[in-house]
């Protein structure tokens, strides 16, 4: 096992470097930099000149390149221009704000696609079935910003039963119970739906898992002794029904921490994903460098996990 | 004396017997006992009329602005009623579709085209291009493609491209970025389709090796190709229209399903007159799901072996 994740940690590192090369080349076609972003009337040519010598914008970009690899290697992103501090801090101070949202939504949709997927595999054809298959449909199929301005428009403008966008109230000075509670209140239409957004996939996984369990021979086997249906379902089906799932926990890694960019956006929500988007306007390279970066090391570091759960989930798959 | 039938010859007395089915018919007559999938192609032919026929049919034109009648609510001359500058909502939301639909399609074009050739090419040759080409796949997928294609919009943007070509840009970054998945699909289907008694006789028959891998494997990978591009179109469509919303992907004057909603990024139109924005998402919501269920439908009639999720 240890010899596969090794093997595995050491395949990941051409696939970094083709990956930085690109994210670099991108970065490089972006006419503009940071000096002529921030559009300051005072700028003079030469400050600008000085500026830009202190940020080492100067430089060829091969050599601009090199520096980033060598700084990324010892844990250092570069400064955000545009936060004035180092970009792992401003990743780090945000990105649990992300996480929040992320998660919970994971939990409900995980737990709501489970249960829906799982009945729905066992009333195959009943009007349920049929209805959950629509609406699998509909949500997999739901433009994220679209679905989210509908909510803010009629569940919280006309409606007014959540906020209407941010993590606090504006102005609330209130600490313990009272944040968290209204940290809660602004989560609440953001997680419910991300959840929609991502319940349908996962239901469909599910159902399919569950519809290829209940046809084997144990199954026909433990009906036969004479077991409850509803023993037969849960204590025998549902289990291995599930395990399969357990090998996209780790493809997950990259939604829990990297962010949903749009949504946050429309949400006004202070997550990474939002804060990537505005380092964009202001050409804050370091940052939007460092955040691709590390949304590629999440997504390697989740492949690699979901191969692991993979070999945990089924010993008879030996890794290699 | 009547000569006794030889082996050949009784089996094909008894394939006459068969009723024998092209494979495409099979396919055809599964897709249209898909209830839900039928309902989707019906939705899609509509969505098409719409876009592409029904702009025919409009007493008003794409640049006609008529700010005394700006902002008005949905009435009888205009179904939909207007924007900011008294254009037709229905017209500017008939002419989006046809963008987005044409957008989404071609840039699907494009990632099939690469996809298939790549994914060939890695099967049939295996070894050092097979390497090659999935590592560069590997590359591909670890890459975030939301963050890159919202910063080559924004260099779009920069570089001040002009609107009516910048669509083809777009299309192209969506493609290139789209490849991936059919690549790994067809590749892993010429792997197994390469050892197989037809591919000795290309080579018994001397053929040279496109038409080995043109005439003779591709043709067996196009179940997945229609599959996976069905799929793909929905695909580019979101992600067409949600650039667009940023600002990023088609900008006005051209309009497109994403870019009409974001007039809802100003407050007072967001609140107070939502027949602007909700009408194309609308569109995008139902083209999209009419184009998943086609191809799930598709997917359960061409293999279904191939349903693994």
């Amino acid at each position: 096992m240890s010899q596969f994740i090794i093997r595995r940690l050491l395949q990941m590192i051409p696939t970094l470097i083709g990956i930085s090369i690109i994210v670099f080349i991108i970065s490089q076609l972006v006419p503009g930099d940071y000096i002529t972003a921030t559009q300051n009337p005072n700028m003079t040519a030469e400050r600008a000149d000085q500026l830009r010598a202190i940020y080492g914008l100067d430089k060829p970009p091969v050599q601009q390149y090199f520096v980033w690899v060598k700084n990324m290697l010892t844990g250092n992103l570069g400064e955000s221009f545009q936060h004035k501090m180092p970009v792992t801090e401003v990743i780090s101070t945000y990105v649990w704000n992300s996480f929040v949202i992320a998660f919970v939504s994971s939990l409900l949709s995980w737990i709501i696609a489970a249960f829906v997927g799982v009945f729905s595999a066992q009333y195959q054809y009943s009007w349920f079935d049929k209805m959950v298959t629509l609406l699998v449909f509909l949500c997999m199929s739901l433009p994220s910003f679209f679905i989210g301005l509908l909510a803010i428009k009629y569940l919280a403008l006309d409606l007014k039963l959540f906020p209407i966008g941010g993590m606090t109230t504006a102005g609330l000075n209130a600490g313990g119970w009272a944040y968290i509670k209204d940290v809660a209140q602004h989560m609440l239409l953001p997680v419910t739906v991300l959840t929609v957004l991502s319940v349908g996939s996962l239901t469909r996984y599910f159902r399919t898992g569950m519809l290829e369990v209940i046809r084997q021979d144990y199954i026909r086997t433990a009906r036969a002794k004479g077991l409850k249906e509803h023993t037969v379902i849960f204590k025998h089906a549902f289990r291995n029904a599930l395990l399969p799932a357990i090998t996209l926990l780790g493809l997950e890694l990259p939604t829990l921490f990297g962010g949903a960019m749009i949504l946050e956006q429309v949400f006004t929500w202070p997550g990474i994903g939002q804060i990537y988007l505005a380092s964009l306007n202001m050409r804050d390279y370091p940052l939007m460098l460092g955040f691709t970066m590390f949304l590629a090391v999440l997504t390697l570091i989740g492949n690699l996990i979901s191969d692991i759960l993979y070999g945990v989930a089924d010993p008879r798959i030996r890794l290699k | 004396m009547e000569q006794p039938l030889n082996r050949t010859e009784q089996l094909q007395e008894q394939l006459k017997l068969v009723k024998v089915e092209s494979p495409w018919k099979i396919a055809f007559r599964r897709f249209a006992r898909n209830k839900l999938a039928v309902i989707g192609l019906t939705i899609l032919v509509l969505m098409f009329l719409l876009c592409f026929i029904g702009p025919l049919f409009s007493p008003y034109t794409l640049m006609q602005t008529n700010i005394p009648g700006k902002n008005q609510a949905p009435n009888a001359t205009h179904w939909l009623g207007t924007d900011k500058l008294g254009r037709d909502i229905l017209l500017r939301m008939m002419l989006a579709g046809r963008i987005s639909l044409t957008v989404g399609i071609v840039a699907t074009a494009i990632a099939v085209a690469i996809g298939v050739t790549l994914g060939a090419v890695a099967g049939f040759y295996r070894k050092f291009a097979d390497t090659l080409i999935m590592r560069i796949a590997d590359i591909f997928l670890a890459l975030p493609s939301l963050p890159i294609l919202i910063t080559l919009g924004a260099i779009l943007s920069d570089l001040k491209v002009n609107p009516s070509q910048r669509i083809y840009f777009l299309m192209l970054i969506i493609g290139v970025l789209g490849w991936v998945s059919l690549a790994r699909l067809v590749r892993s289907q010429i792997l197994t389709l390469r050892e197989q008694e037809f591919m000795q006789a290309t080579e018994a028959l001397g053929l040279r090796d496109n038409r080995k891998i043109f005439r003779h494997l591709m043709p067996n990978t196009i179940p997945i190709i229609i599959v996976s591009a069905t799929l793909g179109v929905a695909g580019a469509i979101i992600t067409e229209s949600a650039l667009s919303f940023l600002g990023l992907g088609v900008v006005p004057p051209t309009p497109s399903w994403g870019n009409m909603i974001n007039a809802a990024n100003n407050l007072v139109d967001f609140r107070k007159r939502p027949w602007i924005w909700i009408p194309p998402g609308f569109c995008i919501l139902i083209t999209v799901t009419a184009i998943n269920l086609i191809g799930d439908g598709l997917r359960d009639a061409l293999d279904p072996k191939m349903k693994t999720r």
